[in-house]
């Protein structure tokens, strides 16, 4: 029981958990969409271009999350463009436009080493810095998000589903992309603070990809990919806090062992019903 | 004569800058029944995406209930069956939910749907031979029973129009008799129907009017003024051979011994 308690006698570690739980919750119900998409390296792809917004922010004297926004937002709509070019694959407009703005950002950033950028937090996260202010931003973004995608289920489905066939049954298919990725752009940057722009992919695609192994339908799905990326967030953070790793990785692997787990059940579950099937045809 | 539910004036469409279809003019009145013909490339899809507003307009007006189409703007009171492309089997998405897109854009703006919605979408489904298929993920299904499947999705909005893209492609005898059937049952109905397919002894035996393109209209009219060894020639650039008995008309291979085709009542 003390285990369960004795992370909350430091201040810092109820507002760590509550970052870690929406930021698992958001990330895990959109990574449903991007997997669907067979987008699942989008998330890598907007993180790692934050630094082509944060590293002119900073060099530039302006609110560095400000910078992460704004180079989120261009990169999910021009992953979104490049994309739909004809003869671009997208998972090749992924690689093209994350690495171009990365690079934009280590440009920067080297050719300013007489100003301090500190790129650890950015790449790994840093969740003791969490504070009030960012719970209210994560939670306000999970809020929003939420309700949009509540209010939006429909054609938001159709579209993630068969776009083609979106447009043609009277839905902008389109704007409904475009809409989607701002919207993950969002998620991201809010998840930067708790994992780090290295392991965002995993936040997003891991938890979905558990939850698909037995869903049937999309709803159930999507909740459950929620539910999946919360619980791996509260499970890492006290692995993170009792063995001292970053919550980062922590949280990861947490969602990591429940995908190993989830795939060994469906493998024994899909023998189980070969067996019964030869059984009853013997 | 009423104005027509489409209208294509002049209509030049394509994709990348590259013209599929030149100078189309085709009007199609309400409760007409309309089948498309022309070989792979002739711009039969486009003709359909241009209605959708998937396709990119050159030259000239797509009129939809008098209403002008743009592309890259989605069109309402169309049910649209696209050629079928087969959905990977663990898309977790079930039979009925997938019909009940068919309501997205006008359904009401909550994440399910009424429990009339999804009567009608069952009603559909046992229409189509698909009663207990509700609950089944799409990517379970064969590709006959998807083929079905969209076609429900096409109907249950009771679109005035209903498009279909090679419904006739790829589904066995059954299904093929069951799609037939149920759209001659829509179009009794009122709805108006225009397909595209490849089959051209079903379209001469079942379809009141016939349009055969290659990227122009080539001939425009019912099956006995259409079906004639010179408008397919133009149309498909291979010799054909006509056989005539009463209404009935065979299409054949103009080679010696070709008997490849079936005949069509």
């Amino acid at each position: 029981m003390h285990l369960l308690t004795e992370p909350f006698e430091f201040a810092f570690f109820p507002y760590a958990l509550w970052a870690g739980v929406f930021v698992g919750a958001l990330c895990g119900a959109l990574g449903v969409f991007v997997v669907l998409r067979r987008m699942s390296y989008i998330g890598q792809g907007l993180s790692q271009s934050v630094l082509g917004g944060v590293a002119p922010a900073v060099l530039s004297g302006i609110d560095p999350y400000l910078g992460a926004v704004a180079a989120t937002i261009v990169a999910g709509l021009l992953i979104n463009r490049v994309g739909r070019q004809h003869g671009v694959r997208p998972d090749a407009a992924i690689g093209i436009v994350s690495t171009v703005l990365f690079a934009f950002g280590v440009a920067l950033v080297s050719a300013n080493r007489d100003r301090a950028v500190n790129l650890n937090d950015l790449l790994f996260g840093n969740i003791l810095g969490v504070d009030s202010s960012d719970i209210t931003l994560v939670a306000a973004t999970t809020a929003v998000l939420a309700i949009a995608g509540f209010v939006f289920w429909k054609p938001l489905t159709f579209t993630i589903t068969d776009a083609a066939g979106a447009s043609a049954h009277g839905i902008r298919a389109a704007t409904v992309e475009a809409a989607f990725t701002i919207a993950l752009a969002a998620a991201v940057v809010v998840s930067i603070r708790v994992v780090g722009v290295l392991l965002i992919a995993a936040v997003i695609v891991i938890p979905a990809s558990t939850s698909r192994l037995f869903g049937r339908s999309l709803g159930p799905v999507v909740i459950a990919a929620a539910a999946l990326g919360a619980a791996a967030a509260v499970v890492g953070m006290f692995v993170s806090f009792h063995v001292e790793i970053a919550s980062g990785p922590a949280i990861v692997l947490a969602s990591g062992a429940g995908f190993a787990l989830a795939l060994i059940a469906s493998t024994l579950s899909s023998v189980l019903l070969v067996r019964r099937a030869r059984a009853a045809h013997a | 004569m009423s104005s027509p539910i489409l209208a294509f004036d002049g209509v030049t469409a394509g994709y990348r800058g590259k013209p599929a279809i030149e100078a189309v003019d085709l009007h199609i009145q309400p409760g007409e029944l309309v089948g498309i013909v022309g070989p792979s490339g002739s711009g039969k899809s486009t003709l359909l995406r241009a209605v959708t507003g998937t396709t990119d307009i050159y030259a000239g007006t797509v009129t939809l209930h008098d209403r002008r189409v743009r592309a890259g703007h989605p069109t309402r009171d169309i049910g649209f069956v696209p050629q079928l492309a087969l959905v990977e089997p663990d898309t977790p998405l079930r039979a009925a939910d997938a019909v009940l897109h068919g309501l997205a854009a006008s359904s009401r703006r909550v994440p399910w749907y009424s429990k009339a919605e999804r009567a009608k979408a069952s009603a559909l489904l046992e229409r189509l031979g698909l009663a207990g298929y509700e609950r089944q993920p799409i990517g379970e299904l064969s590709g006959g029973q998807q083929q079905r499947l969209l076609l429900a999705r096409a109907m249950i909005a009771d679109s005035s129009l209903v498009m279909l893209d090679e419904p006739t492609s790829g589904v066995d005898l059954q299904t093929l008799q069951d799609i037939l059937g149920l759209l001659d049952e829509l179009n009794r109905a009122g709805t108006t129907i225009v397909l595209t397919t490849h089959d051209l002894n079903w379209v001469a035996a079942s379809l009141p009017r016939i349009v055969c393109i290659n990227q122009r209209i080539v001939a425009d009219g019912a099956p006995a003024d259409v079906m004639t060894a010179e408008v397919l020639e133009r149309t498909y650039g291979a010799s054909v051979r006509i056989v005539r008995d009463g209404d009935r008309i065979l299409v054949t291979d103009d080679r010696p011994h070709a008997a490849s085709t079936s005949e069509a009542r």
